[in-house]
């Protein structure tokens, strides 16, 4: 398994081969433990796609069908994070080369391709025919992407709401959101914007003085599986870093 | 009102913005979301030629040009619906898709794709009163997903975008060097039309309005077409001079004719004198003899007849009319090589009115004109002076914006209105509700400050968001100035838990309160017989109810009881759930994990309700 690197920053090298029978045992040892992601569970009915005034309100919380997760993990740590990503998935970290006032710290990112993967609806050199072997941007892929923005003065007393107006002026309503695992960590969901709002799926975290925003992407068409993945790995995501 | 205006020549007539600000009137905004929503839509490219496009068309974009050019490119197999959006939330688009937009379905000409750093570029084209695509990120943020926006503007320290990724994303200003590093992360992605916005040219320049197959030559302040490419040839006009203008241009100077005849030409040198000698058409009898001033003069008219020499005037030129001198060609640029007195090294002249030798006040205007391009001659300064025959004012930014007529007749600087005060690229005619305040002007984000920011007749409007307190929903505004606290407007749904939880001031108002739900130290420290715990996953809600009169709800609901309680119900059991929020628009029990310190079995609802999941206890004897 290779890693993607951008000229970035930091990245992190994952020499599965080279680990494999250790990396087995771990995994073994974590399963046992519990460490390792729990099962995803899924939902039945309708979601609420209502709005105090008609606005679109995105379902992009709970997952919608009923999957079931065959996915195994394999646990990473990147950053000061400790968390599980499915097995031959492959991890980046992208640091600022010159970080602005509203810029993420850095990001995690995690994806089912080694090539580099087109989030965003700009693509950066020409790729016309995205079959030609000269496309570097991989034509399908799932990938969860992780802004962190950590450090900020007044990161500790920031309300949501001054949060989206800092880092997202896009969000106009947002719904707070039960965390079951972390007492201590709350969510929201952003329920109505005024601007492209990317990710099939999309959940911000706060965990003492940090701000995450989750999102998950995927050009295939069948979801479920991914959403699947995605839940997962939010649920065992360890918000408050290395302790 | 469909005027453009470079502010900039406004501010050279009245003084009042520092010349190196740059604003791009009349250029349309348009949403890039509808269509589609705003959850995966992609249409920021689409949108941005779309503006780009209509802006040359003269035309206002509206949601149908947008589906109309995503129909086009999913008709050209350029993109494709995205597999989890809606059909006209678009996909992801290249700088060269953006281009083909342009040439191929508005039909504009020419356009300047590039990836290179060069914010003069952009300065340059804001000059010529283009438009710029460029490729950047949501908000402006270089870690954030990518996205086209339009550049209409330029300061020191601000850019100036048309942002379709917002609904009022008109001249919103960003950071300069927040563009630059965003920009970057596209590899500088460029994308212009090859157009020129003067609105007046010398006599002699050769014109063709984007989007028009049309080539003109001013002649009097006005345009000729010329034809067909028969004629252009058999006048020895220059491809290479062409001009791609606004069509605005034809509002300023009146199309006043057709070149459509094909002259018969000849070129004769006499005493090392240089004559043209002319007929309507080779079989014509009509005729004219004109004489160059100059041997730089007649080169310059770059006739391809071959010269021929004579002694005398030829015969059958006998009866032809006697035409006037020509000097260099109009429209001709020339560039001294050495100093030509009075002038700076390195001025440009244009020839115009047969004769006249204009030199440009500055380069902007040079470059604002689409001359920078073009054939320029270098010769010494006596060749120039022996074909010309007055030196004469310099062209300014002034008279290259002038407009003789019509719609874009510049406004005079006479007008206190037409003057922006402030610097804010608007002034009181253009809707600036305060000219004194650079913070306010149409378009401007609307901010908590008890002002109309936006010039829209309404102060802090729209300044409302969600928020949530202890007992509920509430709203966050602004008024007067100022933010609220979070305003209670959907307090919780009181539960029998012993807690206030709409903040109403009573406690379980209306509800049987079961009194395992009352806080009671005595009861906290009771040893209860079973210990459950009900947990359900991130942001869902668990409840459970163990006997008639007892339940509980919360992020892990315990269920502490004894065996005589769960036997209530004639046997010993207890029902849960978990849903999505507290309004049960979704749930599923086989989200919960269930752990007790006793044997369980865990089962769909058999009991109760089949929604509802269910924890027997097969250790426990009911009497």
């Amino acid at each position: 398994m290779t890693i993607t690197h951008n000229s970035r920053s930091m990245v992190l090298k994952l020499f599965l081969e080279v680990t494999m029978k250790a990396f087995s045992l771990v995994c073994l040892i974590l399963c046992l433990s519990g460490c390792l992601p729990r099962p995803v569970f899924v939902l039945e009915g309708d979601q609420d796609n209502s709005s105090v005034d008609g606005s679109q309100v995105f379902d992009d919380v709970i997952p919608s069908t009923k999957t079931s997760s065959n996915t195994a993990w394999q646990s990473v740590e990147a950053q000061s994070f400790n968390f599980a990503i499915p097995e031959n998935w492959y991890l980046e970290v992208i640091e600022p080369k010159e970080k602005a006032p509203n810029d993420a710290n850095f990001i995690l990112l995690i994806q089912d391709t080694p090539a580099e993967v087109r989030m965003g609806a700009l693509v950066v050199e020409d790729c016309e025919d995205m079959d030609s072997s000269n496309c570097q941007y991989a034509p399908d892929y799932t990938a969860i992407q992780i802004f962190v923005y950590e450090g900020e003065a007044d990161s500790a007393t920031l309300s949501w709401t001054d949060f989206f107006a800092s880092y997202y002026p896009e969000v106009q309503e947002f719904e707070s959101l039960a965390l079951t695992s972390m007492e201590e960590i709350d969510a929201v969901r952003v329920s109505k914007v005024d601007g492209p709002w990317l990710g099939l799926r999309r959940v911000f975290v706060r965990s003492g003085d940090r701000f995450f925003d989750l999102s998950l992407h995927s050009t295939h068409e069948n979801t479920r599986v991914v959403e699947d993945i995605f839940w997962n790995f939010v649920v065992n995501f360890n918000f408050g870093g290395k302790k | 009102m469909n005027k453009v205006l470079l502010l900039v020549i406004a501010a050279a007539l009245v003084g009042e913005v520092k010349a190196d600000e740059i604003f791009l009137e009349g250029v349309p905004f348009k949403t890039q979301s509808p269509p589609g929503d705003w959850q995966h839509n992609l249409n920021c490219g689409p949108t941005s030629s779309v503006m780009v496009g209509a802006y040359y068309q003269g035309e206002e974009p509206n949601v149908q040009s947008v589906e109309d050019v995503l129909d086009w490119l999913y008709s050209q197999g350029m993109i494709t619906p995205q597999a989890n959006g809606e059909y006209y939330d678009g996909n992801v688009t290249s700088l060269v898709q953006l281009e083909k937009i342009l040439l191929q379905y508005y039909g504009l000409g020419s356009t300047i794709r590039q990836n290179k750093k060069d914010l003069d570029f952009i300065r340059q084209q804001l000059l010529k009163q283009n438009p710029v695509i460029v490729g950047v990120n949501i908000n402006m943020s270089a870690l954030q997903f990518g996205h086209f926006m339009v550049v209409v503007g330029l300061t020191d320290t601000q850019v100036v975008v048309h942002d379709p990724g917002k609904t009022l994303g008109g001249y919103k200003r960003y950071n300069l060097s927040s563009f630059l590093s965003s920009w970057a992360t596209s590899n500088y992605a460029t994308l212009v039309v090859r157009s020129s916005g003067a609105l007046w040219y010398p006599d002699g320049t050769l014109v063709q309005p984007v989007g028009s197959n049309k080539v003109y030559v001013v002649s009097d302040n006005a345009l000729l077409w010329i034809k067909d490419e028969a004629t252009f040839i058999s006048m020895s006009f220059d491809w290479q001079k062409i001009i791609p203008v606004h069509s605005r241009i034809l509002e300023c100077l009146p199309e006043n004719g057709v070149v459509d005849w094909q002259p018969y030409r000849e070129v004769w040198k006499i005493n090392e004198n240089y004559f043209l000698f002319e007929k309507t058409s080779a079989g014509s009898n009509n005729c004219a003899v004109y004489q160059f001033a100059s041997k730089t003069a007649y080169q310059s008219w770059a006739l391809p007849q071959g010269v021929k020499n004579f002694s005398a005037q030829p015969f059958y030129a006998g009866s032809c009319d006697i035409g006037p001198t020509l000097y260099l060609r109009n429209g001709t640029l020339v560039k001294a090589s050495s100093n030509l007195s009075g002038y700076e090294v390195g001025t440009i002249f244009v020839a115009t009115g047969n004769g006249e030798l204009r030199p440009f006040a500055d380069w902007d205007t040079f470059i604002m004109m689409g001359y920078e391009n073009l054939p320029l001659l270098v010769l010494p300064s006596a060749e120039i002076m022996s074909a010309t025959k007055i030196l004469a004012q310099p062209i300014t930014a002034q008279d290259a914006m002038f407009c003789l007529s019509g719609l874009y007749a510049i406004q005079g600087a006479s007008d206190p209105a037409e003057v922006d005060n402030d610097g804010d690229g608007f002034s009181v005619a253009q809707n600036d509700c305060d000219d004194e305040n650079p913070q306010i002007y149409p378009f401007q984000e609307e901010i908590c400050d008890g002002l109309d920011n936006n010039c829209n007749d309404a102060e802090d409007e729209g300044l409302v968001f969600d928020c949530y307190v202890d007992c509920g929903r509430g709203i966050h505004y602004c008024e007067d100035g100022i933010w609220n606290e979070c305003e209670l407007t959907e307090p919780f749904i009181e539960v029998a838990d012993g807690v206030d939880n709409n903040c109403d001031g009573f406690v379980d108002e209306g509800l049987v309160v079961p009194d395992s739900a009352l806080p009671d130290d005595d009861l906290a420290s009771n040893s209860f017989e079973i210990n459950c715990l009900v947990r359900c996953p991130l942001f869902m809600v668990g409840y459970a109810w163990w006997s008639n009169s007892e339940f509980g709800t919360g992020i892990t609901v315990n269920v502490e009881t004894t065996s005589e309680v769960l036997c209530e119900r004639g046997a010993a059991w207890f029902d849960f759930n978990c849903a999505c929020d507290p309004e049960w628009s979704c749930y599923a029990w086989e989200a919960a994990l269930i752990e007790c310190n006793v044997p369980v079995n865990v089962q769909a609802g058999s009991v109760d309700y089949q929604g509802e999941g269910e924890v027997w206890f097969p250790e426990i004897q009911c009497f």
